[in-house]
């Protein structure tokens, strides 16, 4: 890279947690004043990367990845156990919007304090303060305490004070999972606007859609080790798809597994109307059940039934299954009975299939298409789903 | 680490390498706390931070900011009913003797006590935020000499309604004053370090401070004591500082050069320790913490 912002080379953090607690003196008296003994946990583990100046960099994992330790040793918090950071221009020194606001200060000892603490002078803040202010829209609450705000409030007063830091590289910690939508925007629109003027922004988020908007190289670490290094895109894909631990056994669509006789089959299914009669034709909304019939060889007991609803091309609509309800099938024959008191499809035509399987997801029978009905639309709404809403004419405000 | 909890702390490797870094200044702000060549307003920070205390001292109570100066008064009111009129003690001026010593002692005491707990009580800002940790420890010592030199205004008003005046020897007070900032200071850094290490350091100090109380000539005047004790009790700094003062102000003489030689030279000397052993722990506070 030719102009990289910053440069981590084999970074690596070692926590050491005390095996027993000693925290006091007493503790330690009592042990005798021997040596702690440590289990050591590495935090991370040889981290290499750059990032290029005027770039957004993200950083993913999941809970315990790692992520935001490296984060406080990119901004000096924490020192790292090996390897080296260096860092091109000034780098904001803080994590996380609005560090060291007091509720019991107005706004305007805060915003002083707080830019003091993210390394403004004095005639700066002076110089911004207004500008921080109008920012912010708390124009009328200056000398309001801050215990007495928002939480909105809050944030947009943070915000406007950390984008006055005066550094080269930004660090963003789930800065971003804060605040409604408006304000959001208007945090990136500030992003924005700090890479057109060169400035570097490192994004820690669990929010994969702020990392694909914003940024174009991601890094993803698992238990402190990089796992992929790369374009967002790519990582992002390596993250979402490839770490699913669980991948479920599924025969495929239309047969029987195996083309064994299965031990546990489903023989029919009906739809019933609200009165429990089978019916082809429902009014959306009304209550309805379907019934699922199996017969077993032996014991189905640890079978679980599994009801499907999909659309004629075969996109599922919803789906349940008998363990969801933790229930246990009658041996040799029964039928699982579902009721839908509500139903949210607002219209069209409904497939019904059904498949038995085990506890551990081995599918023994499966039948496709083993009922349809239609939904029929009813008069206040339509479309394919129903849901509660509410509505309102609302007068345009008095001039 | 934060799945293990606040009750769990990590204590860093004390014995792997120090990491080659290079222009980081945070890094390199881990050998030397002190310093950190990005940050610009080092010494508007260390005030506004020792302001900010001030002010929120007295948060929320009906006097507020007054209690400042209200407290060593009902103190030395407490004080001084006590000593003066139960117990009798007659010595020239133990008005204004009493209430020196009272305001030098709060000082110590509170300003050791503040300062030890500097770092946990800014331990949401310094877990967030780089600065140089000493920064929290000065703004804490700081913020209780403003409130010393506060109330020494209250002194110097009963001082002049009492009717003596200052002598040529009264700035020498001044130094005084810094030496004993540089002693709360350096022993503010040590207990910073001991407390992120042995929370019940705080315990400890809290008793350290009642016994110094009494073995400080704050309340009885030096001469209760049979003389033979005097110079166990100079050993103590505290004891010089208070006296010393005491002589430059309501006496108007000069402390002998031996004894202002030895609180000079403990003061700083416990300075340069506190300085020392911050300086080699303060970088892993966000990790004590």
């Amino acid at each position: 890279m030719a102009n990289p912002a910053i440069t981590a080379r084999g970074v690596g953090k070692t926590f050491v947690l005390p095996k027993e607690k000693r925290e006091t003196l007493r503790e330690w008296v009592a042990s005798g004043f021997r040596r702690m003994s440590y289990d050591r946990f590495d935090a991370l583990r040889d981290i290499s990367f750059e990032v290029e100046s005027g770039s957004c960099f993200g950083i993913i994992g999941r809970n315990g990845s790692g992520k935001s330790t490296l984060l406080k040793i990119l901004a000096g918090i924490f020192p790292p156990n090996a390897g080296s950071v260096s860092v091109q221009g000034r780098i904001s020194p803080f994590l996380e919007l609005g560090v060291g606001f007091n509720p019991d200060l107005s706004a305007r000892d805060n915003v002083y304090l707080n830019a003091a603490v993210l390394g403004l002078r004095t005639r700066e803040i002076d110089a911004a303060f207004d500008e921080i202010i109008a920012f912010a829209e708390l124009e009328r609450f200056v000398d309001q305490k801050l215990k007495n705000f928002s939480s909105g409030m809050h944030v947009r007063l943070a915000f406007s004070v950390a984008i006055k830091a005066r550094a080269d590289v930004y660090l963003m910690d789930e800065v971003l999972a804060v605040g409604d939508l408006v304000f959001q925007q208007k945090c990136f629109d500030v992003f924005r606007r700090f890479r057109s003027e060169g400035r570097t922004i490192v994004l820690v988020s669990h929010d994969l859609a702020s990392i694909r908007n914003y940024c174009e190289r991601t890094l993803y670490l698992r238990d402190g080790k990089m796992v992929a290094l790369g374009p967002t895109a790519e990582v992002l894909d390596r993250y979402v798809y490839e770490d699913r631990a669980v991948v479920l056994p599924q025969a495929p669509l239309g047969t029987d597994a195996a083309g064994i006789r299965s031990p546990v089959r489903i023989v029919g299914a009906r739809v019933l109307d609200r009165a429990g009669r089978p019916q082809r034709q429902l009014l959306a909304g009304d209550a309805m059940a379907i019934e699922v019939d199996y017969a077993a060889d032996s014991d189905a007991a640890n079978a679980v039934i599994e009801l499907t609803l999909a659309d004629p091309r075969g996109t599922v609509l919803f789906t349940v299954d008998s363990g969801a309800f933790d229930l246990r099938p009658p041996a040799l024959s029964g039928t699982l009975r579902v009721s839908f008191p509500s139903p949210a499809i607002g219209a069209g035509h409904v497939v019904v299939s059904a498949a038995a399987r085990s506890r551990d997801s081995t599918i023994f029978h499966r039948r496709d298409h083993i009922g349809e009905f239609d939904v029929l639309a009813g008069a206040d709404n339509r479309g394919l789903v129903r849901m509660p809403v509410s509505a309102c004419f609302v007068s345009p405000p008095d001039h | 680490m934060r799945l293990l909890g606040r009750r769990q702390p990590l204590v860093p490797i004390v014995d792997s390498p120090r990491p080659a870094v290079s222009s980081h200044p945070p890094a390199s702000a881990a050998i030397s706390p002190a310093t950190d060549p990005q940050r610009r307003n080092a010494a508007e920070l260390v005030l506004r931070m020792a302001l900010t205390d001030l002010k929120l001292r007295y948060q929320g109570s009906a006097l507020g900011f007054a209690w400042t100066l209200l407290k060593p008064l009902m103190q030395f009111a407490v004080l001084y009913v006590v000593f003066s009129v139960f117990m009798r003690i007659s010595v020239e001026n133990y008005q204004l003797y009493l209430l020196l010593g009272v305001l030098i002692w709060n000082y110590i005491a509170d300003g050791t006590t503040n300062g030890m707990m500097a770092l946990v009580q800014k331990a949401n800002i310094i877990k967030k935020v780089y600065f140089p940790r000493i920064y929290v420890v000065l703004a804490a010592s700081l913020h209780h000499l403003l409130a010393l030199l506060l109330s020494l205004t209250v002194f110097f008003v009963f001082f002049f309604a009492a009717g003596k005046t200052l002598t040529w020897a009264a700035p020498l007070a001044l130094v005084a004053v810094a030496l004993l900032y540089a002693l709360v200071l350096g022993l503010s850094l040590l207990l910073a370090v001991l407390h992120l290490k042995f929370r019940d350091t705080s315990q400890i100090w809290e008793l350290a401070l009642m016994a110094g109380f009494f073995l400080s000539p704050v309340i009885y005047p030096l001469q209760v004591i049979p003389e033979r004790f005097h110079t166990l009790l100079f050993l103590n700094p505290v004891t010089g500082l208070i006296q010393y003062t005491r002589l430059i102000l309501l006496d108007g003489t000069l402390p002998s050069a031996a004894g202002a030689l030895y609180v000079t030279v403990f003061s700083i000397g416990l300075l340069a320790a506190g300085l020392w052993l911050f300086g080699r722990h303060a970088h892993l506070a966000a990790e004590e913490l």
